[in-house]
């Protein structure tokens, strides 16, 4: 047997097809050809002188020359591959990466721990609850009768108590509102801008000028204050006439009866409640008008005292 | 408690509902705000104005089973309205997530507790450390749970485009956590 003679029966050989003959003839070639046996070894897989690193790196080098790195494929599938949305097969193929490479396995489970957490930061404590600011921000109710740190304040209160305590509350709602700042210093820049002028000359009169139209407000609101505080008086004096106990008929007899006692409690509570506080608060907003309308009119006074405006008196 | 009835009762102008209200949706609206901020505190401030402008649009709210997506969206118009007015998204980079952030977690024991938290904490620090829009695709869609058809509404761009955003800043979450678990056994060693 020659060489192309074992080349043509090689297939048989390595698949046991041969009867013993063939394989004494073959034996009898190997022996004396050394180029036929390297062959036969070879084919026969005594020859594989490649670990399993070895294998490896030459399927990433088979790879890399010809579809190019994998990992940028199994990229675009990992996060099906973590939410469990890939078919049977590309999860198996996504398992057979996994299982060579270590980098994408990382990846996997650094995905699968930010998946699963991400859900847990949908709510967030903050270290001071913001729930009191928000109401004293919005609601209509004070803050502090929730959190129990002062009496709410009586809707119901007598007279200038109830009356102050709510405008006070009012100004803390007011005060916590997020543009509060930029109001106040807008008001304050026009207040500043009308009472002591402008250095620009086309407003430097604007003081003397404004004096008239503070006495034309101060007028105007005088008149209907006084309307209501007349309107308000006669109306308590009439509730008054009508509540008011008959003297004459109360101290008729020794069995004063409890209709009369209830229409005398009925009054003292109107004259404490109703008429003393209507009152006060009409003459405390009387005084309040008038120290403002003051103020204003000896600002404006002031100011048109320079020497080129003539003082508006 | 019902959402609805909650909602209906403060439409009417209940304050104690409203309370309850904002108790229910304080975290997360927080949570949204957060995600915008630049610290906590500017978290609160943001958190305040969402449910400021919440209040004044009580006539205009969305019925009870889309009010959560509807919340969303308000709460996140209102972070890139206070972000525009800044005139600049916050930077990431100078955030001390670990220092400022208070992300204990509610585990029972305290070793798990505060392995837990360390968990946390690292894919927080990731995540801050994302560009806005990585960011903010993950905290509407990850985060808040809202569908692709509600981050895309919100977003107005194709679902498709929501998909593949999602699954590219998952990607980079990921890449982000585990540099930070490198640095952190670099320094640690």
């Amino acid at each position: 047997m020659n060489c192309q003679g074992f080349d043509l029966r090689l297939d048989a050989l390595l698949d046991g097809r041969c009867t013993a003959d063939q394989w004494c003839e073959a034996d009898a070639h190997l022996a004396g050809c050394a180029r036929c046996a390297r062959l036969f070894e070879a084919m026969a897989g005594r020859a594989d002188d490649l670990d399993d690193e070895g294998h490896e790196t030459l399927s990433a080098a088979i790879v890399s020359k010809t579809s190019g790195n994998p990992c940028a494929s199994a990229r675009e599938r990992l996060c099906d591959f973590v939410d469990r949305q890939l078919v049977r097969f590309d999860q198996e193929l996504m398992d057979a990466h996994l299982a060579r490479c270590p980098r994408c396995t990382s990846l996997a489970a650094a995905l699968a721990e930010s998946t699963r957490l991400l859900p847990s930061f949908a709510e967030l404590a903050p270290r001071e609850g913001i729930v009191r600011d928000v109401l004293a921000a919005t609601s209509r109710r004070q803050a502090d009768a929730t959190f129990g740190a002062h009496a709410r304040p009586s809707r119901f209160g007598s007279g200038s108590t109830g009356l102050r305590e709510r405008v006070s509350a009012w100004i803390a709602r007011v005060a916590q509102r997020p543009r509060f700042s930029f109001e106040v210093a807008y008001v304050l820049t026009l207040l500043l801008l009308v009472v002591f002028g402008n250095p620009v000359v086309a407003f430097r009169d604007a003081s003397a000028r404004v004096q008239p139209h503070v006495r034309d407000v101060a007028h105007a609101v005088s008149r209907p204050l006084a309307n209501a505080r007349k309107v308000g008086a006669n109306t308590l004096a009439s509730v008054e006439r009508a509540i008011r106990p008959n003297a004459g008929r109360a101290n008729a007899g020794p069995e004063r009866s409890v209709l009369a006692e209830g229409g005398e409690l009925l009054y003292q509570w109107w004259q404490a409640h109703v008429v003393a506080p209507f009152w006060s608060v009409v003459s405390e907003a009387r005084d309040v008008a008038g120290r403002v309308f003051d103020a204003l009119g000896r600002a404006a006074g002031v100011a048109t005292a320079e020497p080129t405006i003539p003082a508006v008196r | 408690m019902d959402l609805a009835s909650l909602l209906d009762r403060c439409r009417q102008g209940d304050d104690l509902a409203w309370e309850a209200l904002v108790r229910q949706f304080e975290r997360r609206v927080y949570s949204i705000a957060s995600g915008y901020a630049s610290g906590p505190d500017e978290a609160r401030d943001l958190a305040q104005d969402i449910f400021v402008r919440l209040y004044e649009s009580r006539g205009k709210w969305a019925p009870a089973e889309g009010f959560t997506p509807w919340l969303v969206r308000v709460a996140r118009n209102v972070c890139l309205d206070q972000l525009r007015r800044k005139k600049a998204r916050p930077p990431a980079e100078d955030i001390q997530a670990d220092e400022m952030w208070d992300l204990a977690s509610p585990d029972a024991s305290p070793e798990a507790e505060l392995e837990a938290t360390g968990r946390r904490q690292l894919v927080w620090r990731a995540l801050r450390s994302l560009g806005g829009l990585s960011r903010e695709v993950l905290q509407l869609k990850e985060i808040q749970g809202l569908s692709l058809q509600e981050v895309a509404a919100i977003l107005r761009v194709p679902i498709g485009t929501v998909k593949s955003r999602s699954n590219r800043a998952r990607l980079e979450l990921a890449e982000q956590v585990l540099a930070l678990k490198g640095s952190r056994t670099e320094g640690g060693a």
